[in-house]
């Protein structure tokens, strides 16, 4: 009897309790994110926590959908199609074209002012924007950014009797075959450079040579740029120089974090983004920055070396079509990819901001081999924002391994990409 | 009265069904002919799919890499499945010995079945480290040979597949020995007693008599082996240079990465056409090496 009489009370003050709510109005914003990782994830959180201090009247929930690929969106899609899509999305920039097309996320543009978008151009990095928008329009914010340097064992070098870093390629090749080791078997100890490996992509060398993946004007994809052909030509030499089945059993040694070759010293030089600055901190802190080791452009042809070149990757936040409240949607967009969301998020987890105010930002640029990266930023340029992003990555790397295997001649593997992904291209641009 | 009670009961039995009735049609038969119709239309998984007619099956075979993960699956089904079946059966008759600890050797065999395939992935990628792994090491202190780059050689990475799937050798050994074990003993001892040797009971007994399973072994394998994907998902992706990108694995890129999920429908529409053609063949053909007990 007594137990019935508490129920009936708690019921009542549930009642009450929630019409309360409904009288205030509070709304709750279901936000996706697939970071899992520390301290990235609990940065995330940091950023929703002050969001929701500062807006009583919008409380954001986030939830952490794990997926096993970037370019993975089945559970997006499925989610937007059954209506039970989230009001926030965090997508890789890269992709945004192609979620667009695919209709899974609703422009910007529609809800706010031409006045504001001109506003959100000007904040902004270039590269970080064109990335984010197609079509004309603006289908996400631009969140964290990263960039690519070449990295150097300043150990080996002395070792070898190499004084600075190479600058050109022709130094590269060099350096790389001074920096070689082998035991008496024959088996490679160390590799002095590896072209491929970690960053060294397809799109790394091609514009390192100074070709371009697409032109935007004629809205053709342009793999066949003779320099990009020479990239791919270039590195087939070391295929043949080194031998590729000896490289690739060599490096299929290679570990990560602890076990990474460059901190085992198993290669000398590589490309790779400004994160392995925390990763070298983290598992080999008796590496020494400028002492043990070094980071510096990424060399190019003599005739290019003056110009620094890199490119840039990274996140951005969308709100998904059938998202219930997008209005708030757009301000927690505009608080998280802003400068106080930026700021909380880079200087917790050492990426690079997209907004071009926090560039100066001594909190962010930390300390000098940070600030490298950061500097590196106004060289960077971005892969072409296309609705088949993925498909072209997933070609290139394909050529790639096709030339270094010697499958195919570095012009056929990249016409084969241009024919079948313009054919992609173009069913878009109809 | 006895009417009514049968109609009761189908009634019954049909509310009792009635769970995965509903299940099935939902989940299984609705979107297999969902694809159905999605094969002809250009449709990026939500929003409205565009009629397209036969183009995406006119574009399949125009691609150059639905050849490749065609030729990667059939190149892996037609070397995995016969080697899977000699592995699978060699077990069952070792394990058929009369042997007191042989109840332990079964437990061991079947054991690498029941791990999970990503977990299967992982173990071999480690096996077949060409530095470190346990396989090359193994060719070296044998024979004395260097062991090739396994998944990072084009030439080697598909036999590391097959080598791979007879990891699961032990699920199929299993059954194989039940159906060893249900050939009448008295068979086998008047075989004997004729003067037949081990050879001849295997082959003149034991597999004529066994033959329904091996029917189902192979059906089975068939369909599992073209559906590769977990492991070379894991293991290596696709890479290197495309040569163990196998049949699933560029449907689910079509479907999931490219936002293509018509052509991929289409994909799946072809390979169960292909699966069903070879199961009729071997349906048909079995006629002739199957043997049902109490059958014509």
């Amino acid at each position: 009897m007594f137990g019935k009489k508490i129920l009936v009370g708690l019921l009542s003050v549930v009642l009450v309790l929630s019409s309360l709510t409904l009288a205030f109005g509070k709304t709750t914003l279901t936000f996706w994110h697939t970071i899992t990782g520390e301290p990235y994830k609990s940065s995330i959180q940091h950023i929703v926590d002050e969001f929701n201090k500062q807006n009583p009247d919008i409380e954001v929930k986030a939830t952490v959908v794990a997926s096993s690929a970037v370019t993975d969106v089945s559970k997006l899609l499925t989610a937007v199609a059954g209506g039970v899509g989230p009001d926030v999305y965090y997508v890789d920039r890269f992709t945004v074209a192609q979620r667009a097309v695919a209709g899974v996320l609703e422009p910007l543009d529609s809800l706010t002012t031409a006045d504001e978008i001109a506003q959100l151009k000007k904040a902004y990095l270039p590269f970080a924007l064109d990335e984010a928008s197609w079509d004309g329009k603006i289908w996400a914010l631009p969140f964290d950014t990263d960039t690519r340097a070449l990295y150097y064992r300043r150990d080996h070098f002395r070792e070898v009797g190499l004084s600075g870093p190479p600058k050109t390629i022709a130094e590269l090749d060099t350096y790389a075959e001074k920096l070689t080791k082998k035991d008496p078997s024959g088996r490679f100890l160390r590799i002095g450079f590896v072209p491929w490996l970690s960053q060294g992509w397809h799109y790394t060398w091609g514009w390192a040579f100074g070709g371009e993946f697409y032109n935007p004007k004629t809205k053709k994809l342009t793999i066949t740029d003779p320099n990009i052909v020479k990239s791919f030509e270039w590195q087939k030499s070391y295929a043949d120089k080194y031998g590729i089945a000896a490289i690739q059993s060599f490096s299929s040694a290679f570990g990560s974090e602890a076990q990474d070759p460059f901190i085992m010293g198993m290669i000398s030089m590589k490309v790779d983004g400004d994160w392995t600055l925390s990763n070298l901190d983290k598992f080999a802190p008796k590496l020494r920055w400028g002492v043990d080791y070094g980071a510096t452009y990424i060399p190019r042809p003599a005739e290019l070396a003056k110009k620094p070149i890199t490119w840039a990757g990274g996140w951005s936040f969308g709100i998904p079509k059938g998202a219930k409240y997008p209005k708030e949607a757009f301000e927690f967009l505009k608080f998280i990819c802003g400068p106080v969301g930026q700021k909380i998020y880079t200087v917790e987890t050492l990426h690079l901001p997209t907004i071009s105010g926090l560039l100066n930002d001594k909190d962010i640029r930390g300390e000098r081999k940070h600030a490298f990266f950061v500097d590196l930023l106004k060289y960077a340029k971005n892969r072409p924002p296309l609705p088949v992003g993925a498909l072209l990555w997933d070609e290139l790397t394909a050529a790639r391994d096709a030339v270094i295997n010697g499958q195919k001649t570095p012009l056929k593997a990249c016409q084969d990409v241009e024919a079948r992904v313009q054919s992609e291209l173009d069913k878009h641009l109809k | 009265m006895r009417a009514s009670t049968a109609r009761r009961n189908t009634i019954y039995g049909l509310l009792f069904a009635l769970p995965w009735i509903i299940g099935f049609l939902a989940f299984t038969a609705y979107p297999i002919l969902a694809s159905l119709y999605y094969s002809f239309t250009e449709f990026v998984g939500i929003g409205t799919p565009k009629w397209i007619g036969g183009e995406n099956y006119y574009n399949l075979f125009h691609d150059e890499l639905f050849w490749t993960s065609l030729y990667n699956t059939v190149y892996y089904v037609s070397l995995a499945v016969p080697i899977g079946f000699v592995i699978g059966l060699g077990l069952a008759l070792l394990l058929n010995s009369n042997l007191k600890e042989v109840g332990i050797y079964r437990t061991l065999v079947y054991l690498p079945y029941v791990l999970p395939a990503v977990a299967v992935g992982f173990i071999w990628l480690w096996m077949l480290n060409p530095y470190y792994g346990l396989v090359n090491l193994f060719l070296n202190a044998v024979f004395h040979i260097q062991g090739p780059g396994w998944f990072s050689d084009p030439k080697w990475a598909k036999p590391a597949f097959v080598m791979l799937a007879q990891w699961g050798a032990g699920g199929s050994a299993v059954i194989f020995l039940s159906a060893i074990k249900d050939v009448p003993r008295e068979m086998l001892e008047s075989a004997e007693i004729d003067g037949a040797g081990w050879w001849t009971k295997f082959s003149k007994i034991i597999i004529p008599m066994i033959s329904p399973v091996i029917l189902y072994h192979i059906i089975t394998a068939l369909f599992g082996g073209f559906q590769i994907f977990t492991t070379a998902y894991i293991a290596t992706n696709g890479a290197p240079a495309n040569s163990t990108l196998f049949y699933v694995l560029y449907l689910y890129r079509n479907a999931f990465q490219y936002g293509k999920m018509g052509y991929a429908s289409a994909m799946a529409w072809i390979l169960f056409i292909l699966v069903l053609i070879i199961t009729l063949i071997i349906f048909r053909t079995s006629a002739r090496w199957v043997f049902y007990q109490g059958g014509e």
